[in-house]
């Protein structure tokens, strides 16, 4: 601490330098704890279904095909099946293309049973049980479209050949469901007219140790139907969504690494330059008793400030600019939730100290192995 | 005017540091043309399939052919109509099409993606040309036969020539190979659509596409579909409808924005800190020449061409190493139909100069604050610094 004030006013001594130093830093680690949050983002969602004790019954032949009601009443008689419940995605959307998010139609009586972790004002609960066509809108969701309860509002079509027109009758609290509507299986029958096909079957198992189990029973009862089935648990089931999109983990890692190397490069040029000029000084301080190690650990501090007070800057800058804008409503629904982790900011901090170390690393131990008489001769 | 020698000399005198600027602005470059390679690459692999020639019928309110039903009375209907134009051998240029997608196993993650499958007739291939096969043969009328996308067969299990795999009760076999010239195509497999209508218990398609005579033929068409109540069809050109698809794909489109956005700050950010102390150490030498009677304006614009200069090495660079992104050969899942697009990294000529115009007005950009702070340098204060 004896020296806190020569590295301060050496990491100033140049204060445009430092400046400018410091902001690319804060820039590229802004960008990178962003890509990072949006791969925690993702595996979130991924994750979302861990501990729900349900399994997803999906067409094995593909997403879009649809499974008969027959299948239903097959795996309810399973041993270890609370219940089931069928859930049919639509896919419509409100007023403009872009308001995309994700709407169902459900099996409503069975929300208390299957869907237990959603929480709903049982008076709302019963309203929109009550309502054949009424809609229950996750609380994130009625936000981001300045809906009200007893809203009357139209979606828009785009798989099926009706437009949803819907009473909003409650709303719902989930931990990691923050942007669906559901509205009632009964309506999407009327209205398509088919009352023998759905796309999923969700189904409530007692203990968690079966569903592994029971999604194999499931799979080997139907295997041999004209409609074999696909069993998932359900945190399996949003990472096969997840993994559709293409392997963004890579492709963010890659960009991220390039981008830290980039910065590399550059405080590296900015810290020699800055060595150089300290030739003579660093000279004098040996030459008045300073030992070498003390002056490689003071200038390597000083680089290390400097790198980790720009990544600093750009991470928790990062980190407070999403608490406070919503970010779900920026991004159209694409990203719910967002924000920085402290493991990202973690992760950011170590990065930047890497950047200090391996850029100022050579131009330090350079500068403080120059013998002092060559440092004294030497004109900068 | 400051010859530009002057400039390249003061590069080389610092080689370390010119070189590293490089690289450093060459990565940052490298990475922008990149993704935008990548939103090039399934951009083009979904657009370029549709033509404007071509009106293309689906259900109404439908956003893609996997959710559009055209009965078989609607197409009986529409061939009739009058301005279709007529094959060589007097056969209308209608082609209906049935689309189902199946999961199939990927080489690089077994639990696969969705993959479209097109049913399709003789006319299909009259109406794009530019399908064609490459390996094995063409499936037979009524048989359980595919052919699939080079392109899917390269990354899918079970999809190579010979091979089968089965959906429900059917199997089906794969008897050749095509390519579609990087369109949505070479993200397909096609068979006999009569063969998978039964297969799927389907008695309708999923699409029509049509051609007009002429223009006045693809109006008039078009409002007679349109019109005709008994239908309930929609009808937009082919290249409408692929076009639309991109919205599928918004995801990539956010992503490059953030990247280039980002790195161009970076780049600028870069420049200017080497830029600074590029002329930190020659004040004396800038004082000089302001002494032997260069103007300010003229030092100002030695600096921003050295700057520029750099940068413009180190957009050569990034281009450079961005060249090999274009051998990868990947897939994404475009959202508007629910299934897999391949697609290649593509920097063609657009891509390139938008990199490297990136990485120039980047340098102008970084080194206009060092170029006026050089050009400001007060002679007497300069001249005297050790």
């Amino acid at each position: 601490m004896r020296f806190a004030k020569l590295i301060r006013r050496n990491l100033f001594r140049n204060k445009l330098r430092a400046i400018l130093t410091m902001l690319l830093l804060a820039v590229i680690f802004f960008f990178v704890a962003t890509l990072l949050a949006i791969l925690d983002n993702f595996e979130e969602f991924s994750n979302s279904g861990a501990g729900s004790n349900r399994i997803v019954v999906q067409s094995a032949i593909s997403l879009a095909t649809l499974l008969p009601y027959s299948h239903e009443q097959k795996i309810r008689q399973l041993p270890g099946v609370v219940d089931t419940a069928k859930l049919q995605w639509i896919g419509a959307y409100y007023k403009e293309k872009s308001n995309f998010f994700a709407n169902f139609a459900i099996d409503g009586e069975k929300m208390a049973s299957v869907w237990d972790d959603y929480k709903i004002d049982p008076k709302q609960r019963a309203d929109f049980l009550a309502d054949r066509r009424g809609a229950l809108v996750a609380e994130a969701l009625m936000k981001r479209f300045g809906w009200k309860v007893g809203d009357r509002i139209t979606l828009k079509r785009q798989i099926f050949a009706f437009d949803p027109e819907l009473t909003i009758r409650g709303t719902f609290v989930h931990p990691v469901d923050t942007g669906s509507l559901f509205f009632p299986m009964e309506y999407f029958e009327h209205a398509t007219g088919d009352r023998s096909e759905v796309g999923t079957f969700w189904v409530k198992v007692k203990d968690p140790k079966q569903m592994a189990a029971l999604s194999q029973q499931i799979d080997a009862m139907f295997k041999n139907s004209d409609y074999p089935t696909e069993t998932f648990t359900e945190k399996e089931f949003q990472q096969n969504f997840m993994s559709m999109m293409g392997n963004v983990k890579l492709l963010f890692t890659a960009v991220s690494s390039c981008a830290i190397f980039m910065v590399v490069l550059l405080a590296a040029i900015t810290m020699s330059m800055s060595a150089r000029e300290r030739v003579t000084e660093i000279a004098v301080l040996k030459a008045i008793g300073f030992e070498q190690r003390l002056v490689l650990g003071l200038m390597l501090t000083e680089f290390l400030l400097l790198t980790m007070i720009g990544g600093a800057l750009g991470c928790f800058g990062a980190h407070y600019l999403y608490a406070f804008v919503d970010m779900g409503k920026v991004t159209q629904g694409f990203l719910q939730n967002f924000g920085i982790h402290t493991k990202t900011l973690v992760v950011c901090m170590i990065a930047s100290a890497g950047v200090g170390l391996i850029a100022g690393g050579l131009p330090a131990l350079r500068a403080s192995n120059l013998r002092v008489v060559d440092g004294l001769r030497r004109v900068v | 005017m400051i010859p530009l020698k002057y400039n390249i000399g003061n590069l080389t005198a610092r080689r370390v540091s010119t070189l590293m600027t490089i690289l450093g602005i060459g990565v940052v470059i490298a990475v922008m043309i990149s993704m935008m390679a990548l939103q090039n690459g399934v951009h083009s692999a979904v657009v370029s399939s549709g033509s404007k020639d071509n009106l293309m019928v689906m259900r109404e309110g439908a956003a893609a052919e996997l959710s559009s039903w055209v009965t078989k009375d609607a197409f009986r209907i529409i061939r009739a109509l009058p301005g279709i134009a007529k094959e060589s051998s007097g056969a209308p240029m209608i082609s209906p099409e049935l689309v189902i997608i199946f999961k199939i196993p990927k080489r690089d993650d077994p639990k696969g993606s969705n993959v479209l499958m097109r049913g399709v007739t003789p006319m299909a291939f009259t109406m794009r040309p530019y399908v064609k096969l490459i390996e094995g043969r063409m499936f037979k009328p009524g048989l359980n036969e595919v052919i699939v996308a080079r392109r899917i067969r390269d990354r899918f299990v079970n999809t190579a020539i010979g091979d089968s795999f089965q959906f429900g009760s059917q199997k089906y076999n794969v008897v050749g190979v095509f390519d579609a010239q990087a369109t949505a195509f070479d993200s397909e497999m096609w068979c006999d659509s009569d063969f998978l209508g039964q297969a799927r218990k389907r008695d309708a398609y999923s699409s029509l596409i049509v051609r007009p005579i002429d223009r006045g033929a693809f109006e008039s068409l078009k409002a007679a579909i349109k019109g005709d109540n008994r239908l309930k069809l929609d009808v937009k050109s082919e290249y409408q409808y692929y076009a639309d698809q991109t919205n599928g794909l918004a995801g990539i489109v956010i992503l490059v924005a953030i990247v280039t956005f980002f790195m161009t700050i970076g780049a600028i950010l870069g420049t200017m800190n080497t830029m600074f102390s590029a002329i930190a150490s020659r004040g004396r030498e800038l004082a000089t020449m302001r002494a032997l009677g260069f103007k300010r304006r003229t030092i100002l614009l030695s600096v921003i061409v050295e700057s520029a200069f750099v940068s413009l090495l180190g957009g050569l660079a990034g281009l450079l190493l961005a060249l090999p992104v274009n051998m990868i050969s990947t897939g994404t899942t475009n959202f508007e139909t629910f299934s897999e697009v391949a697609f290649n990294f593509r920097v063609d000529a657009q891509v390139a100069i938008t990199g490297i115009v990136i990485a120039l007005i980047a340098g102008i950009i970084g080194g206009a604050l060092p170029a006026i702070s050089a050009a400001r340098m007060p002679i007497t204060k300069a001249l005297r610094e050790i």
